[in-house]
């Protein structure tokens, strides 16, 4: 039975390396042609032209009040003409609406909408009186969570496409520009979702917020979750848009299609995985209604995110992430294998629910199996220093490439030690992969058990000394 | 604490989950079936050794002993005629794992079992005869102390044999062949007898030993690469920067001082040199007018780097081209137009907007003429694209009704989008045709169109199709009759209002209403006040200043 086990490991270790040096290669060569292709592009043309569509960015926000007004600050200078902030307060117990409603001088109006998605009750609808922030409008509601909060921000929404954002997240001046594009261009396929490449802000240099320094965080988990990003985005992420198979757009940015938002039902509030949840939906909307779509995917840093700097908050973090993927797999499991799904259910679900959601769990499993094999005394350990150089010099590797990937595209680290940093890291990385699967785990035990709920996060604020 | 714990552990076994690869098989006894196997495995399981009393208990308790396991049949055959002389039936060869093993089946008797050796642990040899170890090809050896000493001799001197003469030549030939195989070891590396745990390995060992390799090689190719990539990219940065501002000098001496075109002739030798001074021509003409402009293409000419463009225009790869017809419109040279008209039809986006840019600059008459050849789908971002030249340039703008009866229904929206920006008032008859249009996104942009320009002729019509459209036009349709308010559509208005389920429809109606000025605003107060339908909401939503 071990050895079958162990074979078993072995083998799916393989084909997960064999895996993601295939999506690295062909990360490689996307991205080269998207970089090639967007030197000749001048985004300018759409800033004020008159002809760029109209987007409504939704940001929900509870209890956000150390990071709300500089995220308000960026939104409202993005460059793009014809855009609206819906921002959500979802029943905040701290100060942020009252901050909002002070800082921005709100004022009640008789806006009416529908409820064409289910959402809490909407308190109210506020706009400011000063008109040089006339986008902007608060939806003050009930509590009901994120998914919830996005459901209020699509039903005052009017306009056709929508952006959902993180209200911890900053964002690209230039980040709408970019997103609008794939709706603009003539396809067979209609484009029903964007998204593009998550930064960590951690450490930055940032003023009333903008970033006016990128540096590498001081602290080793944020520094280890650079590396991390880099790779997921910039090899995993790139690739499966390629092969039209994305099956996540990061909810810290997102541009859809609201009319198939809609209707395929909103976010659903069962989930902590809202995000991903809501993209297979609409992939399985469209599919089962034989339509061409895409999900579209940009490779440039479009917004910028705190991740947690303490073991405690990445735990909280990583657990919810895995009770989303559970949730959302087990919701969809419907796509698995399925050749009506096309690569999305043939080669996408299969992909994550082996990788993404199993993998985690086995590895633990042989963690464990070779600690009590250690004790036991029965490990080969010349054997073992084997695999595991293996093992370990695979992963580096394809940490190093996809450090040499940013190096030669985005160059978004300026400083040489911060890349020698990175690099540095990269090293170390492999050896924190098993607190990720505990993490992983954990998140399972708490769907298996049916635990609901965001929990509690930190925020440390955007703001940075120099 | 346990969690913390539990994590530090899991620290140092980092990665390595699949070294539990090496842990499972059991070393040298084989169970007569897989029922035993645990039993088997508990006794092997404290040291690589086993011990001499837990061989009596097998034997007693009929375990077979393996006494030797051969890749090749003939070699296993080879003991057992040895053996089979003193122990006749019970001795047996069993074929299992690919390996053909001599095993004693069954023993009665006490006498004592000495364990001898295992086969691999070379540093427990003690019995110089029964030392069978290393022998290519020959797993795992146990010989039974109670075998008499002529057995023992024979065994050890049928597996020397093996191993020496006979085997040499029988395989010899296999040894090569794996030798060739495996880059780093072959069977008889005294490293693979460390690794080798399968026992039929070799090619694992050996893969895992190329992947660590290349992994770490490649590893120290991409820092290579990071190192050295960032200092070429800011020298060559640094040398650009350099040449640009040295070249923006040259040229506004040249065109405005009384500097030759020597100095440029030595430029044009350097390749890269001699596109960072192309790049600054098209600079600076980008500001230029009359006779500036017009020295500066003769410079351009003279220095017959317009063979260069023309020779990038036909280039197989998409971003000379692009670099090639920026550089010809620019410049005004028509050599490669046929080039540019080809690639209108292009596949990929960039190339196909640049080529319709080059042709409105190196159009005289019409710039928008291709648009008659146009088959592909004009995408909006070719329109804004286009439409921002047009802004920013001092062409000249024709008269877009001549393309709404295009077949490419996206040429007929882009002409009615242009008819709004250049308020193109004279192309309302043609305007009014395409309400009639087949495609409803086409009827959708000429519904807008008519009510951004006011065209009071469409009011009927739009009241017609109202009906029929589907709920986007229908909106639009509302919003257009908001534009230009006219009092004979109060009633019509008043009736969606009532009518319509829908919120969006109901409101863009009111607002309509309140378009109208003193009588809609009246209108919708008289509404509020009947308390048939409680239309107070919509109408105080319309009436919000702050909000529209």
């Amino acid at each position: 039975m071990g050895y079958y086990f162990a074979n078993f490991i072995f083998i799916l270790t393989c084909v997960l390396f064999g895996s993601y040096i295939f999506l690295g290669l062909f990360s490689a060569v996307a991205l080269r042609k998207y970089l090639r292709k967007n030197s000749y592009i001048n985004y300018n043309t759409l800033v004020l032209s008159p002809l760029s569509p109209h987007v409504s960015i939704i940001v929900p926000a509870y209890n956000e009040s150390k990071t709300v007004l500089d995220n308000i600050r960026t939104l409202l200078s993005l460059y793009y003409n014809n855009f609206e902030v819906i921002l959500v307060n979802d029943g905040s117990t701290d100060d942020t609406f009252d901050l909002i409603k002070e800082v921005y001088e709100l004022d009640k109006v008789n806006y009416y909408f529908d409820y064409k998605l289910p959402c809490e009750r909407i308190r109210g609808i506020y706009k400011s009186k000063n008109p040089s922030y006339a986008r902007l409008m608060v939806v003050d509601k009930n509590n009901g969570g994120k998914a919830d909060s996005l459901n209020a921000g699509l039903n005052i929404s009017r306009n056709s496409l929508v952006v959902s954002i993180d209200a911890d997240s900053m964002i690209e001046p230039d980040s709408l520009l970019k997103l609008v594009k794939p709706f603009l261009e003539e396809k067979d396929k209609k484009v029903i979702g964007t998204g593009g490449v998550i930064r960590i802000v951690n450490s930055c240099y940032v003023e009333k917020g903008f970033i006016r320094e990128i540096r590498i965080p001081e602290k080793i988990l944020p520094r280890l979750q650079v590396v991390e990003y880099t790779r997921a985005f910039l090899l995993g992420r790139m690739a499966w848009s390629q092969l039209n198979g994305l099956m996540l757009i990061s909810g810290a940015i997102g541009m859809f299609d609201k009319e198939t938002m809609i209707k395929s039902g909103g976010y659903s509030t069962k989930t902590v995985g809202e995000d991903m949840e809501l993209l297979l939906r609409m992939r399985r909307f469209m599919a089962e209604k034989n339509s061409e779509y895409e999900v579209t995917y940009i490779p440039d840093p479009l917004c910028w995110t705190e991740v947690p700097s303490d073991l405690r908050s990445m735990r909280k973090q990583r657990t919810r992430w895995t009770r989303g993927l559970v949730e959302s797999l087990l919701t969809h499991k419907k796509l698995f294998m399925n050749r009506k799904y096309k690569q999305l259910g043939m080669l996408g679900y299969p992909y994550w629910l082996i990788f993404e959601w199993m993998a985690p769990l086995i590895a633990f499993a042989g963690f464990l199996y070779t600690i009590i094999l250690a004790f036991a005394g029965l490990v080969n350990w010349p054997f073992f220093i084997l695999i595991f150089s293996f093992v370990y010099f695979l992963a580096v590797c394809l940490s190093i490439w996809a450090i040499l990937l940013e190096e030669i595209t985005f160059h978004k680290y300026r400083r040489k030690m911060d890349v020698m940093k990175l690099i540095g890291v990269a090293f170390i990385e492999p050896f924190i992969y098993p607190i990720y699967t505990y993490f992983s785990v954990r998140g399972n035990i708490e769907s298996l058990r049916g635990k609901k709920g965001w929990g509690k996060a930190t925020r440390n604020g955007f703001e940075k000394k120099k | 604490m346990k969690n913390q714990l539990l994590l530090i552990l899991l620290l140092l076994f980092a990665t390595v989950f699949q070294a539990n690869l090496t842990l499972c098989k059991p070393f040298s006894i084989s169970s007569p079936d897989t029922t035993r196997s645990k039993k088997t495995e508990k006794i092997v399981s404290s040291d690589n050794k086993i011990t001499i009393s837990s061989l009596i208990n097998l034997s007693k308790a009929h375990y077979p002993i393996q006494l030797g396991a051969f890749k090749r049949k003939s070699n296993a055959e080879a003991l057992y005629l040895k053996i089979e002389a003193f122990f006749g039936e019970a001795v047996k060869i069993i074929e299992e794992d690919g390996y053909y093993k001599v095993r004693l089946t069954s023993r009665n008797g006490n006498n004592d079992i000495e364990y001898l050796n295992l086969v691999y642990s070379s540093d427990t040899v003690s019995d110089e005869k029964n030392d069978v170890s290393a022998k290519p090809g020959l797993d795992k050896i146990i010989v039974s102390a109670s075998v008499p000493t002529q057995i023992r001799a024979s065994i050890a001197d049928s597996v020397q044999a093996l191993s020496s003469s006979s085997y040499k030549t029988q395989n010899e030939q296999s040894a090569k062949n794996i030798q060739h195989k495996f880059i780093f070891l072959n069977n008889n590396s005294p490293w693979l007898k460390k690794f080798n745990y399968f026992g039929k390995s070799v090619a694992l060992v050996n893969a895992l030993i190329i992947f660590i390799t290349g992994s770490i090689f490649t590893m120290i190719l991409f820092l290579i690469f990071i190192l050295l990539n960032r200092t070429r990219m800011e020298k060559e940065e640094r040398l650009r920067q350099f040449l640009l501002e040295k070249y923006q000098g040259m040229i506004i001496n040249y065109l405005f001082g009384d500097n030759l075109s020597d100095g440029f002739m030595t430029i044009a030798s350097d390749k890269f040199r001699r596109q960072v001074l192309i790049d600054q021509m098209i600079d600076v003409s980008i500001n230029l007018k009359g006779d500036a402009e017009a020295k500066l293409r003769e410079l351009y000419l003279n220095m017959g780097l317009d063979r260069d463009s023309v020779k990038k225009a036909y280039s197989r790869q998409w971003h000379k081209k692009i670099k090639a017809f920026r550089e010809l419109a620019y410049m005004n040279i028509r050599d490669a137009n046929d080039e540019i008209y080809r690639c209108l039809e292009s596949k990929n986006e960039i190339l196909r907007i640049e080529a319709q840019i080059a042709l409105v600059r190196l159009s005289d008459d019409n710039p928008f003429e291709f648009l008659n050849h146009l088959e592909r789908p004009f995408s909006l971002w070719e329109q804004i694209t286009l439409y921002e030249l047009l802004v920013h340039h001092d062409f000249k703008v024709p008269l877009f009704h001549q393309f709404l009866s295009s077949p490419n229904d996206t040429i007929v929206m882009f002409s009615l989008r242009m008819i709004r920006e250049y308020k193109q008032l004279d192309s309302e008859e043609y305007v009014l045709k395409v309400l009639q249009h087949n495609n409803p996104d086409v009827r959708k942009i000429a519904i807008e169109v008519t009510g951004d320009m006011r065209m009071k002729q469409a009011l009927k019509i739009l009241k017609k199709m109202y009906k029929n459209e589907n709920y986007d036009n229908s909106i639009e349709i509302l919003r257009s009759m908001g534009k230009m308010p006219d009092e004979e559509m109060l009633g019509f208005l008043k009736l969606v209002l009532d009518k319509e389920d829908d919120i969006q429809l109901q409101i863009e109606a009111t607002k309509s209403i309140e378009n109208m000025g003193e009588v809609g605003v009246k209108s919708l107060k008289k509404i509020m006040e009947s308390e048939y339908k409680n239309y107070n909401i919509i109408i105080r939503h319309v009436l919000d200043k702050r909000i529209n």
